[in-house]
């Protein structure tokens, strides 16, 4: 399986934060949905792939190229969106089209105006007046433009409505149909992730809990309702977080390693998420 | 570089009509008070604000972190933030250049050679002050930066306040004629000097900083 983006034990320490040998592979025809709470290091990690941050140590490869190395040759066929459009206020659609020109060597004029007749954008109207949802969709339309075999969105869809979020997901479906293109696309929103996301991969506390493919995740895991009798007589190996409340036990558990009668409900990426970084662990 | 500079020139075209505005209403104001060196002085200092702007700007709506992930080395937008500040400058000493020829054709030329070197010293003047302030804003940004702006436009005065007084009290340290010439003949090679070294002070800055 030919990698489009290869993590390897990357570090970096900040005062009371550290990213602790993150590593990940995303196949090419693929996304990944990269979760984590709040500060678990998606943006860190995301600003180290782009050499915004300088890594302490571990290695990064694109297109099976070094990240620091090769940084403008690879930088020229990946389309980055961050949580806001960071493209000055004042300009206009057009002006966008025009600046990008010279800094992509593949920018492809007909295919921005393109996009942004899809997306009704209008060409000529200060971003300012924009909404966040047209903001974002700008974006995306401006790291679509340039032939970008790599996509990285950093929370590109949060506070948007369902039916741009929706529209988004479309165009990530769309990109990834050639079988050579990849996206990584964090989020909080695991239910999108859920639609979408070909990989699961979750960061907790700068550490990767696991990076693996999204079916055999929710095939992995089920959510045991049960009670506290019950509970104590199961395997600890069994048990990956428990929620305890008024009426008994709910435990995420591996279903395959779970012997016995039990009903085993299905675990949601959010459900993976929650017990895992809330849970009570044994 | 050119989509920077075309970036940079989008932004700052409302503040350069606002500009006209106010190159007309000092000239009328220096024809008026026969005083020619004040347009050209406040037309120099208004182009010098430029490039700061535009760093704030940059700055405000997080343009460097997503500018670094575009395949733009750094070195180029720290030049393109150069190249701005060089022709501001430069646009600027046009515009002050020829209000002046303007004004003192109306004002019958009195004081002809002090004015252009009232402007020339000027210019000097805002570029070195430009050579300190791009790095310190590339370092610490435009929020602590702007304090270095105050405390860089106050010391130089402060200075001379002093050497005045000194000078008057003790008396002798007039400089001569040729000591001045010599300064004012090298002042602009100075000044280039000092203007290339705070770029590679600012792409040296710009290099290590995380964004």
């Amino acid at each position: 399986m030919d990698a489009i983006l290869q993590v390897k034990d990357l570090c970096k320490k900040y005062d009371g934060f550290a990213l602790d040998h993150v590593s990940f592979t995303l196949p090419r025809g693929c996304i990944m949905g990269f979760i984590g709470e709040n500060g678990a290091g998606k943006s860190t990690t995301i600003k180290a792939i782009l050499n915004l941050i300088h890594r302490d140590q571990g290695e990064i490869q694109i297109f099976g190229k070094d990240n620091i190395q090769n940084e403008l040759e690879v930088k020229e066929q990946i389309g980055v969106v961050f949580d806001t459009l960071n493209l000055p206020e004042m300009l206009q659609a057009q002006d966008v089209g025009k600046m990008m020109q010279s800094v992509y060597r593949q920018w492809d004029p007909a295919k921005y105006t393109q996009y942004l007749e899809q997306f009704e954008l209008p060409v000529k109207k200060t971003i300012k007046d924009f909404s966040r949802g047209m903001k974002m969709k700008l974006a995306i339309v401006v790291a679509l433009s340039h032939n970008a075999q790599l996509l990285l969105l950093d929370e590109a869809t949060s506070g948007l409505d369902p039916i741009v979020r929706d529209e988004i997901l479309d165009i990530l479906l769309d990109f990834i149909q050639d079988d050579t293109r990849g996206v990584l696309f964090s989020s909080h929103i695991t239910g999108d992730l859920e639609k979408v996301a070909d990989y699961i991969t979750f960061i907790h506390k700068g550490k990767v809990y696991f990076s693996e493919p999204k079916d055999l995740l929710l095939e992995k895991y089920g959510v045991l309702k049960c009670t506290e009798s019950e509970f104590s007589a199961l395997d600890g190996s069994v048990i990956k977080g428990v929620r305890r409340h008024q009426f008994g036990l709910e435990a995420l558990v591996e279903r395959q390693k779970l012997s016995g009668r039990y009903t085993v409900d299905k675990a949601s990426i959010e459900d993976i998420m929650l017990f895992i970084a809330r849970g009570e662990h044994r | 570089m050119k989509g920077l500079l075309l970036k940079d020139f989008c932004i700052l075209k409302k503040q350069m009509k606002l500009m006209v505005v106010f190159v007309i209403f000092y000239a009328i104001w220096a024809v008026a008070a026969k005083m020619p060196t004040m347009m050209g002085t406040m037309v120099i200092l208004l182009s010098i604000m430029m490039p700061i702007s535009s760093m704030s700007y940059d700055e405000a709506g997080q343009w460097y972190r997503y500018a670094f992930s575009l395949p733009i080395p750094r070195r180029t937008l720290v030049l393109s933030k150069y190249v701005l500040g060089f022709l501001v400058s430069l646009g600027g000493l046009v515009v002050s250049a020829i209000g002046n020829i303007i004004i003192l054709a109306l004002t019958n030329g009195e004081n002809a050679l002090e004015s252009w070197l009232t402007i020339i010293g000027f210019l000097e003047l805002g570029v070195i002050f430009l050579s300190i302030i791009i790095p310190i804003l590339f370092k610490y940004g435009v929020e602590k930066g702007r304090l270095f702006i105050v405390v860089i436009a106050v010391i130089p005065s402060l200075l001379v306040a002093l050497l005045g007084s000194t000078l008057k009290t003790s008396g002798t340290l007039m400089p001569s004629a040729e000591l001045l010439q010599a300064i004012l003949y090298s002042s602009p090679l100075f000044t280039l000097a000092i203007f290339l070294i705070s770029f590679r002070i600012s792409v040296g800055i710009c290099r290590k900083k995380e964004y």
